[in-house]
């Protein structure tokens, strides 16, 4: 019942951001109508992050117990993240090839960090697919998730280390004149914002449902 | 005769060049004459900031005056330069929306085949665990015992 509830409400914020995001708010007066995708962009980021943080929560903590209902979640999390992380690496060049007139730019910190990022994810779910033996498969991939949110974190810190042209700063900042101002603006990002987190739980719950039922198989295999 | 209308279409001309390369600002008012003047005097990296200070209406005055000023053969080289314009602001605009409808679609797809395949595998682990509709099953009852018809003791066996 909780997660029929959990559906409807992604399913109304979901519809309501959309219409707030495409329909109501202003185009953006430097980029045009393709700012818009920014208001997805940016959350799917957040909640990239957010999967990866926990992929590696749930990971430390099945280093420390060896219960695979840890690691059920550490895969739930992950694996959905993945989906979200791909979403970004799509999304983000097509913005940027009206704006920066190229899909991608090499010499961008955070874009070769990010990407690197998923490559490591990419890594964990063919390392969790090809090992047969699911009790290393666990041990290593819990391993490769911890050294992964190290590289995440770069990602955050890559535009104070670097300062990179692409991404000049956050964008939600205090000083005048730099983020997004436009109160309608604000509310197409958080509306996405809250949606796309609903989403990603909504997700999350139904892959924990199915990695904790391949868990027990393995657990009543052994 | 013939010199003076020469010359007469001779002062036409140099009037009218004259006129063209003044631009008074004065005639936009005070506070918009200052900020036409600054825009006018300023720096490249000023001038090109400030494009986006004028609101729409003062860039149609600005424009108005401008155009004003100058010959009608002139003003028809601004037609020709503001078409440029349009046309690249239109292409540049139905490209944005194009990637922007690219980027949304990309999204829709993604995390729609995502959601549709946790979907898929979550279903097939619950149908697999609890069958839709229950099988009826006979239970194992054991067989009636039936009534002794021969009351011998079997061979090889002893009460005790």
């Amino acid at each position: 019942m909780m997660y029929y509830l959990l559906l409807l409400a992604t399913l109304a914020v979901g519809a309501w951001s959309a219409h707030v995001a495409l329909l109501q708010a202003p185009a953006d007066a430097m980029q045009g109508n393709v700012q818009r995708v920014f208001y997805f962009h940016v959350p799917l980021v957040w909640v990239s992050f957010i999967a990866f943080i926990g992929g590696a929560i749930m990971s430390v903590r099945y280093l420390m117990s060896r219960r695979l209902g840890h690691d059920a979640w550490a895969r739930a999390f992950i694996k959905t993240g993945w989906a979200f992380t791909t979403t970004v690496l799509v999304t983000g060049p097509l913005w940027a090839k009206p704006v920066w007139g190229v899909f991608w730019n090499w010499g961008d910190e955070r874009l070769v960090s990010f990407f690197v990022m998923w490559m490591m994810y990419n890594a964990y779910l063919l390392l969790r697919a090809t090992i047969t033996d699911f009790e290393k498969a666990a041990r290593i991939g819990a391993i490769l998730a911890l050294l992964a949110l190290l590289n995440a974190a770069l990602v955050v810190a890559a535009i104070y280390i670097w300062k990179t042209a692409s991404h000049p700063g956050p964008v939600f900042v205090k000083k005048a004149g730099s983020g997004i101002m436009d109160p309608v603006m604000r509310q197409a990002f958080w509306s996405s914002f809250s949606a796309f987190t609903l989403l990603f739980l909504s997700l999350l719950v139904a892959r924990f449902k199915y990695e904790k039922a391949v868990s027990g198989a393995m657990e009543n295999a052994n | 005769m013939q010199i003076r209308k020469i010359l007469l279409a001779v002062f036409v001309i140099c009037s009218a060049a004259l006129s063209a390369a003044d631009f008074e600002t004065a005639t936009l008012g005070n506070e918009l004459a200052a900020r036409t003047e600054k825009f006018l005097s300023g720096s490249t990296a000023e001038a090109r900031s400030g494009i986006a200070g004028f609101s729409d209406a003062e860039l149609q005055k600005v424009t108005n005056e401008f155009k004003k000023s100058h010959t009608t053969a002139e003003q028809r080289i601004f037609w020709l330069s503001e078409e440029l314009y349009r046309r690249n602001a239109e292409r540049a605009a139905a490209e944005r929306i194009r990637y922007l409808y690219y980027a949304v679609l990309a999204a829709l797809l993604i995390l729609a085949g995502f959601s549709f395949m946790t979907w898929r595998q979550a279903g097939r682990i619950s149908r697999a665990a609890a069958p839709v509709t229950p099988i009826a099953k006979i239970p194992d009852v054991p067989p009636p015992a039936l009534g002794r018809k021969n009351s011998k003791p079997q061979k090889g066996r002893s009460r005790k």
